[in-house]
């Protein structure tokens, strides 16, 4: 990961401590197609569309569930639970952080600018609205209830499996100014349009992006994705400190890429 | 990227192996000692984490819905040397099919769609095979058996 001129210390680290498949694919996409192959272990693009996880087939949590394992799902993926979506079923418990992307969460309107709103949406500005500290993000959250979680039930079970599901470095990319900094410290711009999916606004082609807003984008995806790495590495030092490396088997899987047409993850 | 129980042994490294998301269900039911469902069509990557097991040639499948019309039609498909974007001209016709050489050009720079048409219809014919052998119906099969369409 380092090779794409991120400094993902964290992540690095864990490679290192890892099996790493350099040739790992999605299979069937986007957001919920690629949970619903995770959870069913099928090529599921075949024969479902975006679509609740359907109560009759046969999932990971439930038969780890019946085989004695205590099963825990954290997830700030809007998309899994809300809407009657489902992907919390098998689980002993699930944990939702709640206001990701376009998570109908809070109301109380804000005073954004037309051209922030335009870059990260009305409902999106509404959920961050009372962001103070890096551990606000959502990312951040995510990681510290998985440590929380940890914790709470340390030595509480003879097995368990945990799963974290974080929709970030997804857009909206609006990382604190540092990580941004990191990549793009010059930038004296406003918002850039193309960095979130904004319902009701058209998301601008690459082409019709200059280069210095490209590389915002570019900068603040690259913020956003360190961030998820200082956060990771926090859950993984927890992992570490509660000595669970020792008999745990630890797994992470994402998806990155910048394509051509537009920009997006 | 998975890292073992300290308890297994030092297992690190890299790992060249083709695999996708349906394999990991089977991997941690493995890991648990848990039975694999039949309806599993994944396969268990634990062979390949143990190093027990050189990796067999396998082709990656990739795509949106093929049911319903939320989403334009294109299949990527991914061998160990190259990677076909099939595209269907409708009802997207802003996907165009594309062809790229991954041993020469990791990073999918240069198109080979339209120059290498022996690779195209080998990446093509597994494809289809593939989407046979996932249970594609019939209907699915004859949309994306007849040669792709961009080019005409």
């Amino acid at each position: 990961m380092g090779t794409i001129g991120y400094t993902l210390k964290n992540l690095d680290r864990f490679a290192s401590q890892s099996i790493v498949f350099d040739r790992a694919y999605v299979a069937s996409h986007p957001t919920i197609p690629n949970r619903h192959d995770l959870f069913t272990g099928r090529y599921t693009f075949i024969y479902s569309m975006w679509s609740p996880l359907p109560e009759n087939e046969i999932i990971l949590s439930q038969l780890l569930r019946q085989a004695g394992y205590t099963t825990m799902l954290i997830v700030d993926t809007p998309h899994m639970i809300r809407d009657a979506h489902y992907f919390d079923r098998g689980f002993d418990g699930w944990w939702w952080i709640r206001g990701q992307e376009h998570d109908r969460y809070v109301t109380k309107p804000t005073k954004d600018s037309t051209e922030r709103r335009e870059a990260f949406g009305t409902q999106y500005l509404q959920n961050v609205s009372s962001r103070r500290f890096e551990e606000d993000y959502f990312v951040a959250q995510t990681m510290t209830s998985a440590t929380k979680w940890l914790e709470l039930n340390y030595d509480q079970h003879g097995k368990f499996f945990l799963h974290v599901d974080a929709f970030d470095p997804h857009e909206p990319w609006d990382p604190p100014k540092w990580y941004a900094d990191m990549y793009n410290p010059d930038w004296k711009g406003g918002d850039v349009a193309g960095g979130a999916y904004v319902l009701g606004v058209d998301r601008p082609a690459t082409s019709d992006l200059a280069e210095d807003e490209l590389n915002r984008l570019r900068a603040l995806y690259a913020g956003e994705v360190t961030m998820v790495d200082r956060w990771v590495g926090k859950l993984l030092q927890k992992i570490e400190d509660l000595e669970l490396f020792e008999n745990t088997a630890t797994s992470e899987r994402g998806i990155a890429r910048m394509k051509k047409l537009r920009t997006y993850h | 990227m998975v890292r073992m129980p300290d308890s297994e042994g030092s297992l690190r490294g890299r790992c060249g192996a083709i695999v996708q998301t349906p394999d990991l269900m089977p991997t941690i039911l493995e890991l648990a000692e848990a039975p694999c469902p039949e309806t599993v069509q994944g396969k268990s990557m634990l062979p390949l984490i143990k190093g027990k097991e050189p990796p067999e040639s396998r082709t990656a499948i990739s795509s949106p819905s093929l049911v319903g019309r939320m989403l334009p039609s294109w299949i990527t498909v991914t061998s160990e040397v190259g990677a076909l974007l099939a595209a269907r001209i409708d009802p997207s016709p802003r996907i165009e099919s594309e062809l790229y050489n991954l041993s020469g050009d990791p990073s999918e720079t240069k198109n080979l769609y339209g120059e290498e048409d022996d690779v195209a219809e080998q990446l093509h014919s597994e494809m289809v095979k593939r989407l046979g052998s996932m249970g594609a119906e019939d209907e699915i099969l004859s949309h994306w058996t007849e040669k792709t369409k961009t080019e005409d």
